[in-house]
């Protein structure tokens, strides 16, 4: 018990540093590894890479599981148009992106 | 292009049901397996998938509890399990490609391009001599040594190309424009009269005019001389040019029978047609030629695809039988005819001539009717000729 929340507790530091690696050399974000990437064509479509899984899919909100957060897509018809094992397509009139940390 | 991959592998259209599809959806993406028109009816989930996936789903789908069913098949691979046990329609479909791929291999229309005064069938009966004809083996074809020869052939072509493209032979040609045959400027001659006439004005460019204004000249008349004599008196010859117009005189007579024969159609007609395919011929009745006065017309008939011809010719030929009449004509019918026979004359002989007027003479003696038409015209009677000097 004591040794697993040393491990989150270490992988946190470790996470912490890398990102100031990252920013101080002016990468971009996405170069930081299980970062989550998102694509968006307008409202109509967005292309999700990084997603560890979906956890509600409905006509009109999608919720899918970030790692760290939880992003849900509200709108009209929407549907998954492709999924793969680390990214998904999703299509339809999407109103509001909103994200549970 | 994602749609032709996915025709080509195949893919399943099914529909997942129960409590928590979402979960057989996140197991099914961790073991690798691609969704893809994902759609949720109601608490009903509607993937597609790829055919050889599914087999695997099955066992995800008893893990998340879900029950998957196929509603639709599409691709490649079920329309061969769909007809699999008909393998005549494989062995035919692999002979239509065969057999397209054979007949691609040969030459199976020529078409010829840029012929105005060259006749085409004269090219074409070169290029048959050369063994260039429908259905020849295209490799066999030498392009290269096919347009020397052709150009070599005929004197009035200045460009040909020969070209394959597909199984079309092409030949496209441009004609040579041929010069004037006109003595050189630099050799020596003289100017003579091409007809009789009298002269009205001289146009003299070059040489001494041995005639003036208003003289009677005899054809082959020396009108400008080529040697011409300075005020030293030496000779010099000289490349005599000029254009000399005369009062001419042209008298054309044509006679007419009043009794004329005809060909008067019988009314019995022999119909027999055939075809020509890849070079045979094929008879599609079994009509022998007549004999006796008939007359030939054929009717070529060519199938055209996307502009193109195919090698298949109908031959359509209407044999009419005749027989001889005589018709007696009127004297205004016979003069008429004469007068549009002369009138066809005129466009030929009398080109390039103004006429001034002319005098008819129309009478009908002895079964004829004939008529005399005497024209008289202004034209250039100059002609050269060339100087035979010896040093």
């Amino acid at each position: 018990m004591f040794r697993k929340k040393k491990d989150k507790c270490h992988n946190s530091v470790r996470r912490e540093k890398l990102h100031d690696i990252v920013s101080d050399l002016q990468l971009p974000a996405g170069a930081l590894p299980n970062c989550t990437h998102f694509e968006m064509n307008g409202n109509r479509e967005v292309m999700i890479e990084g997603s560890r899984g979906i956890l509600q899919y409905d006509e009109n909100i999608i919720r899918l599981n970030m790692g760290k957060m939880i992003a849900s897509f509200c709108g009209r018809n929407l549907s998954i148009k492709c999924l793969t094992q680390d990214s998904l397509i999703i299509e339809g009139f999407i109103k509001s992106i909103e994200f549970i940390t | 292009m994602l749609k032709l991959l996915r025709f080509l592998f195949g893919y399943v259209v099914f529909s997942a049901k129960g409590s928590f599809p979402e979960r057989f959806m996140n197991l099914s993406s961790k073991y690798g397996i691609s969704f893809f028109d994902v759609e949720k009816k109601g608490k009903v989930l509607y993937c597609s998938v790829v055919a050889s996936e599914y087999k695997s789903l099955r066992t995800i789908a008893k893990k998340s509890y879900t029950k998957i069913k196929i509603k639709e098949k599409h691709g490649l691979p079920f329309i061969i399990k769909k007809y699999k046990n008909r393998k005549g329609l494989f062995i035919g479909v692999i002979c239509f490609f065969a057999i397209l791929y054979f007949l691609s291999l040969y030459v199976w229309s020529i078409d010829i391009v840029g012929c105005n005064e060259i006749n085409s069938e004269d090219i074409k009966s070169l290029l048959s001599d050369m063994g260039v004809s429908l259905g020849t083996f295209k490799k066999e074809v030498d392009v290269n040594m096919l347009e020397k020869t052709v150009m070599n052939s005929f004197d009035n072509i200045s460009w040909l190309s020969i070209n394959i493209k597909g199984t079309n032979l092409s030949v496209e040609l441009k004609e040579r424009i041929k010069p004037p045959e006109i003595v050189p400027k630099d050799k020596p001659c003289n100017v003579r009269a091409a007809s009789d006439g009298q002269i009205i004005r001289m146009e003299v460019y070059n040489g001494n005019a041995e005639v003036n204004n208003g003289d009677a000249v005899v054809k082959g008349q020396l009108l400008i001389n080529g040697i011409v004599e300075d005020s030293f008196g030496c000779n010099s010859i000289k490349h005599a040019d000029a254009k000399v117009f005369a009062l001419t005189k042209h008298e054309l007579r044509q006679e007419v029978d009043l009794i004329q024969t005809e060909d008067l159609e019988t009314g019995k007609r022999v119909i027999r047609k055939r075809l020509k395919a890849f070079g045979v011929d094929l008879p599609l009745t079994i009509v022998p030629i007549p004999k006796g006065n008939y007359k030939r017309d054929i009717n070529i008939g060519e199938i055209k695809v996307f502009n193109k011809t195919l090698p298949i010719t109908h031959y359509r030929e209407e044999w009419r039988e005749y027989e001889k009449a005589k018709k007696t004509l009127t004297n205004d019918q016979a003069i008429k005819m004469a007068h549009d026979i002369l009138n066809n004359r005129i466009e030929s002989e009398l080109k390039e001539i103004k006429i001034l007027r002319e005098e008819k003479n129309e009478r009908v003696k002895d079964g004829k009717a004939i008529v005399d038409i005497t024209y008289y015209c202004e034209e250039n009677i100059a002609v050269q000729e060339e100087l035979d000097v010896k040093e």
